[in-house]
């Protein structure tokens, strides 16, 4: 059992980890971590402990239990499977009745349709997945929220976000359409919307600390890359077997004059501090 | 599909028109990252915590003229996955009859692929030494109670305020954080020790 000293230390630590310190408790913390290897080392061990957590999650596609859910409402659905039913036997059971139940009177085409999504979407404050974002952006336009004047923009951006700057290089083949702010790796995830060779891909950036476990659901007509560049992980879905965004960024030194001469391009209710 | 109300229900006067099948799947699937969280921190294997979840939207779809607004909808279908993981929780510990404690019974619950691989290319493998890490993580969770795994999980992952957590959980707000700082601390120190204190049986938090 850790000393009462040492109990005290944690709890400061997770107050800190929470952000529950008051702003004089933060900077007296901060002091102390700065001179504090072995504190240092407890930040950054949980750090990876919480970013383990996060792999060993994966959360899985909400629509599975949406699908089921409708397939379960079908009138006519299949009887219960027997007594001691496997799990994968009630789910092969409510995935076919789904597949039976195309459309149904309340409006289930949101869910089994391509019908493009009129609502407006709030990209930020809503949770989603890779998948999600991908699909919903692809069913909504493929509208990014702003586009970069030029490359000092860019990468002040991504230094401002996740304190690292990234450059995209020209390619004749791949052209960045814009940025979009998304609630998906985390809360901070900012995404480039491209036109790789005719087909639509993102690439989708967040700190490398916030990094979980990614993959593509359903999905199967994209494919998954991941890098990371300096403090920085970067996801791209695409449907070319190679990640051709991934391979024309890069970090770069970002001057002080960039940071004040450009605006992040932050629009109004899309996240622009640092808070975690 | 919803008749009238029987007579016995009791009058719940701040409950506007039930919800159609449409907007509760709405609620249910803004919900469901949480919902999902809550039944993986009882049951401790992805696919079973599918399952719970299912199962409860399909008892909430029935419900849901039961469920009062202006109250939370998550912390409402919150309480009923709970109840359907606890209930499928111990369903499998009476079907494992050699299981003789928890860590046991949370690795067979796991079963053989404690997590999916991500299915991303070459270039993006995780090294040998994270998936090390990551299995003793997912190991030293597996020790945990299932509060105290769950209000870590909504912490971690959905970084839920304590309050929030409180309120899904059911349980005093000072209990939500209680939980996490001992299991944080708990998995430093075992996190921190050489990979062979693990096997020398661990001490669980209090």
């Amino acid at each position: 059992m850790a000393t009462g000293d040492q109990n005290e230390a944690h709890k400061l630590l997770d107050a800190y980890l929470d952000g529950l310190l008051d702003e004089r408790a933060r900077a007296d913390f901060e002091r102390v971590l700065a001179e504090d290897a072995s504190l240092r080392s407890l930040v950054a061990l949980q750090s990876q402990i919480d970013a383990a957590i996060q792999r060993g999650h994966p959360i899985p596609d909400a629509e599975r239990v949406i699908s089921g859910l409708n397939g379960r409402l079908k009138p006519t659905a299949p009887p219960e499977a027997t007594k001691n039913p496997t799990r994968r036997h009630r789910r092969l059971v409510a995935g076919l009745a789904m597949a039976a139940a195309v459309v149904l009177a309340v409006g289930a085409a949101w869910y089994f349709t391509r019908a493009p999504i009129e609502e407006p979407m709030n990209w930020v404050t809503q949770r989603r997945t890779v998948s999600e974002t991908y699909t919903d952006m692809v069913r909504s336009g493929f509208k990014p929220l702003w586009l970069c004047k030029n490359d000092h923009q860019f990468a002040a951006t991504f230094k401002k976000r996740f304190d690292q700057g990234l450059i995209m290089a020209k390619s004749p083949d791949v052209a960045c359409l814009g940025i979009s702010y998304v609630n998906s790796i985390s809360p901070k995830t900012t995404c480039l919307l491209l036109d790789d060779r005719g087909e639509k891909s993102m690439v989708f950036v967040d700190a490398v600390d916030k990094d979980r476990h990614i993959c593509l659901d359903d999905l199967k007509h994209v494919k998954l890359f991941r890098r990371e560049i300096g403090k920085c992980v970067l996801y791209e879905v695409t449907p070319h077997d190679a990640p051709h965004a991934l391979d024309l960024i890069s970090e770069i030194e970002v001057p002080p004059e960039w940071l004040t001469e450009y605006a992040d391009g932050t629009v109004p209710g899309a996240p622009a501090t640092d808070k975690p | 599909m919803i008749g009238p109300k029987a007579t016995s229900q009791p009058d719940r006067s701040n409950r506007a028109t039930p919800w159609s099948e449409l907007e509760y799947a709405a609620r249910l699937k803004d919900a469901y990252r949480v919902l999902w969280i809550i039944a993986v921190g009882i049951l401790h294997d992805p696919d079973l915590a599918e399952d719970a979840v299912q199962e409860a939207a399909i008892i909430g779809l029935q419900k849901r003229d039961q469920f009062a607004q202006g109250t939370s909808f998550t912390a409402w279908m919150g309480q009923m996955v709970r109840n359907v993981s606890l209930n499928s929780f111990r369903k499998e510990k009476r079907r494992r009859t050699t299981s003789i404690d928890a860590e046991g019974l949370a690795d067979e619950l796991r079963g053989a692929n404690a997590a999916p691989d991500v299915r991303i290319g070459a270039d993006g493998m995780p090294p040998a030494g994270q998936r090390h890490f990551d299995d003793r993580v997912m190991k030293a969770l597996a020790a945990l109670s299932e509060t105290a795994r769950t209000c870590l999980l909504l912490r971690t992952i959905e970084e839920l305020e304590y309050s929030e957590i409180s309120r899904l959980l059911s349980i005093p707000e000072g209990t939500a954080m209680s939980h996490v700082h001992r299991t944080r601390n708990y998995l430093r120190e075992q996190l921190a020790e050489p990979a062979r204190r693990d096997s020398t049986g661990t001490r669980r938090p209090s």
